[in-house]
């Protein structure tokens, strides 16, 4: 008897105390709630992580109720670990969006964001860009340039002068002659194409994509055909590539082709943009400014042809948390308008910004002016590679291209397969 | 007495519960989602069209048929490789064979991607090398090309499941009574006589247990293709198992990947019980 009364008080006992330390739990997280507020913000871009970081503390300083929180996840894995954010429930509050595929998987927890003061600068040809039905829910992260970098250095030994390359014809004379003059300019090849990254060569395709949708990049999102408008001037590129690039083409490598090859001016030009300049300067300082170029394509061929200017992200705001999306509103307003958290993101992480009425003399490079010259003019033209349909990408465009390249694919059958497989996958793909 | 009546329920419950729940339950959904085009947030239905678009996909039907031909390579391969192994390691019983056990069986002790990266590493770099040092073309850009990028499975995955066959044919072998291998020594049997009529009828069951492991795991094969080949160059590598996982999160054509997962279920599934009805009949 004494046995078993003893048994129901221990249990008695500490039953109550973990209902005490229950209770003391509750009651500190809800007096955090009233006072302090953690946003979660999910960024695709893993190479700027130590920056976002860095504005996240500094909002934090003049905000000190407001902790942000960075999850980073990118390089693939990004759009997976995305979804599995929300379908455990844990939505983040401010997202980056490549594309408006991505955007429209999420539309139904993105609010608008037409009011913020943020939105109201942003360059015009890029705000089609965040648009789901009808709503502005996306803001764009920068302001990229695609086209070729070219290696100054590498130019100026074979006496080439870029600025006189205005077509497609003086294009052509200046590779041959740089391919005659390997040796003596100390090239492995004239470009260093990296065969091996698939969104690199959807990136290159918006160049002759991108033109049939003049900046309306909800028509390229929602159109069923791929566009083979400007084909004879992209498999007059893919052949030229092919004909001149390193060897073997498919393993030529992102990182190695701008680290090793252009770096070190063993190629003239590679297929990349602006965003290969914190790499460059990072190696050397004021690499860039000394030593980095961009032409663009000629597509149209007729004197008008510009680097194409776009951004790959959209930041957006979901409406999971009410209680968090005035701070979300706020730090976004803060990144886009206040010049600490500019000077941070044009000097640190080397972006041109995507806004309107920006002194460029800020800037801290010649090509980053350029840039802003060109992306914020009227004639500007937003490249649609992120509008492809999900995994077109990877699974259906790079994979033929890298067949194209090695001769493995014909390019009758390469545009018969690319346009099924563009079709089949805007159809199965749930959506509007 | 109700107790002990219902002691088989209370062991038994527990785990049918969670075998419904975390297998059954989910198996079942996703026979649903097959005939949706989820895209992991929201699906409507749309009946049987992830089917007939399934059967039209080039890609659907190549790395389907990549993966049978690995299947039946990996198989046989896997087999004799691990059945030498037995044998090897049988014949004596000393220090030599011993050790020799443990490192048989040690690649399955490492995981498939870190397998994936080590053999990557000897495919492109030490291959390199030694392509350079002897002026072998054979040894040339492994990996690079689509049959060059299937042996390179292969090979990673004969190495990998070689040592575990390897486990059950000792097992089998060492349960042959010792009395009958004496008895055809006495008559005179050569060693190649003994393995042929003695050993290989006495070791059906175990081909029975081996062929259907090595069947179910190289149709299911993920991890060593990832790291290995990531399905390159240009997708010409990639298995089923990979086709399934690109399309439900890079595509993000959920309800069509879980088509193509119920095939891959029903072509397991026809494969390993003919499979198991024919060799159960040769061990009858």
């Amino acid at each position: 008897m004494k046995k078993r009364f003893f048994k129901i008080a221990k249990l008695t006992f500490m039953l109550s105390l973990s209902l005490i330390v229950l209770t003391c739990c509750s009651f500190s997280s809800q007096k955090e709630k009233n006072s302090k507020i953690t946003l979660n913000f999910f960024n695709q871009k893993p190479e700027i992580t130590a920056q976002y970081q860095k504005l996240a503390r500094m909002y934090h300083a003049k905000h000190p109720n407001v902790n942000i929180q960075i999850t980073t996840s990118g390089q693939g894995g990004g759009a997976a670990a995305l979804q599995a954010k929300f379908a455990s429930g844990e939505a983040p509050d401010i997202i980056m969006l490549g594309g408006l595929p991505e955007i429209d998987r999420y539309k139904d927890h993105l609010i608008n964001l037409k009011d913020l003061k943020a939105s109201k600068n942003i360059v015009p040809n890029l705000v089609s860009g965040g648009i789901s039905n009808k709503r502005m829910v996306g803001i764009p992260v920068d302001l990229e340039a695609y086209g070729w970098s070219y290696n100054k250095a590498v130019f100026a030994k074979a006496g080439i002068d870029a600025s006189k390359i205005n077509n497609y014809s003086e294009f052509l004379k200046a590779v041959e002659k740089l391919n005659s003059e390997k040796k003596k300019i100390g090239i492995d090849a004239v470009f260093g194409f990296n065969g091996a990254d698939t969104n690199s060569i959807a990136s290159v395709s918006a160049q002759f994509t991108s033109l049939p949708y003049n900046n309306n990049l909800v028509k390229a999102f929602k159109s069923k055909t791929f566009p083979w408008k400007y084909e004879r001037q992209m498999k007059n590129y893919y052949d030229l590539v092919k004909k001149y690039n390193v060897q073997p083409i498919l393993s030529v490598k992102y990182d190695p082709s701008v680290q090793d090859l252009f770096f070190n001016g063993k190629v003239a030009m590679i297929p990349q943009g602006n965003w290969i300049i914190p790499t460059l300067d990072g190696l050397e300082k004021g690499y860039v400014q000394k030593n980095l170029g961009m032409l663009p394509f000629f597509v149209k061929n007729d004197g008008t042809d510009r680097l194409l200017t776009g951004s790959s992200w959209y930041l957006g705001i979901t409406k999971d948390h009410p209680k968090r999306q005035k701070a979300a509103k706020d730090f976004i307003n803060w990144m886009y308008t206040s010049k600490e958290a500019e000077n941070v993101i044009i000097n640190e992480m080397r972006f041109v910004p995507a806004t309107k009425n920006f002194d460029v003399s800020r800037l801290p490079d010649d090509l980053s002016k350029q840039i802003y010259r060109i992306g914020t003019s009227k004639n500007a033209q937003s490249p649609v590679h992120k509008q492809y349909p999900n995994g077109f990408t990877n699974q259906a465009l790079g994979p033929y291209i890298q067949r194209y390249f090695v001769n493995g694919i014909s390019w009758k059958e390469l545009k018969k397969e690319t346009s099924a497989k563009y079709r089949q996958l805007r159809e199965i793909q749930s959506g509007e | 007495m109700l107790i002990k009546k219902h002691q088989y329920l209370a062991f038994v419950l527990p785990a049918v519960f969670f075998i419904l729940l975390i297998i059954v339950v989910p198996f079942l959904i996703g026979i649903y989602y097959s005939f949706t085009d989820s895209n992991g947030l929201r699906s409507s239905f749309i009946g049987w069209k992830n089917f007939e678009v399934l059967f039209q996909d080039s890609t659907f039907l190549q790395s389907f048929w990549l993966t049978v031909k690995f299947s039946f390579v990996s198989v046989i391969l896997i087999n004799l490789v691990g059945l030498a192994f037995a044998l090897i390691v049988t014949s004596h019983n000393n220090r030599l064979t011993k050790s020799l056990r443990t490192i048989f069986f040690m690649p399955n002790l490492i995981g498939g991607i870190l397998l994936g990266f080590i053999w990557q590493f000897i495919f492109t770099s030490a291959f390199q090398a030694i392509a350079a040092a002897f002026h072998l073309d054979f040894f040339k850009g492994w990996l690079s090309n689509p049959s060059t990028g299937f042996w390179g499975i292969v090979i990673l995955f004969v190495w990998q499941m070689s040592g575990y066959i390897m486990l059950i044919y000792i097992s089998f072998l060492n349960a042959i009574p010792k009395n009958t291998i004496q008895a055809a020594v006495l008559d005179g049997a050569k060693a190649t006589q003994i393995f042929f009529f003695i050993k290989l009828p006495q070791l059906a069951p175990a081909f029975t247990i081996s062929l259907f492991l090595t069947l179910a795991n190289s149709f299911k094969l993920y991890e060593q293709n990832l790291a290995l080949t990531n399905g390159g160059p240009y997708r010409s590598t990639e298995m089923i198992s990979m086709y399934i996982y690109n399309t439900a999160f890079v595509n993000f054509q959920q309800g069509y990947a879980q088509a193509a997962g119920i095939i891959l279920f029903l072509c397991v599934t026809i494969v390993s019980f003919i499979q198991l009805a024919l060799s159960r009949k040769r061990e009858g």
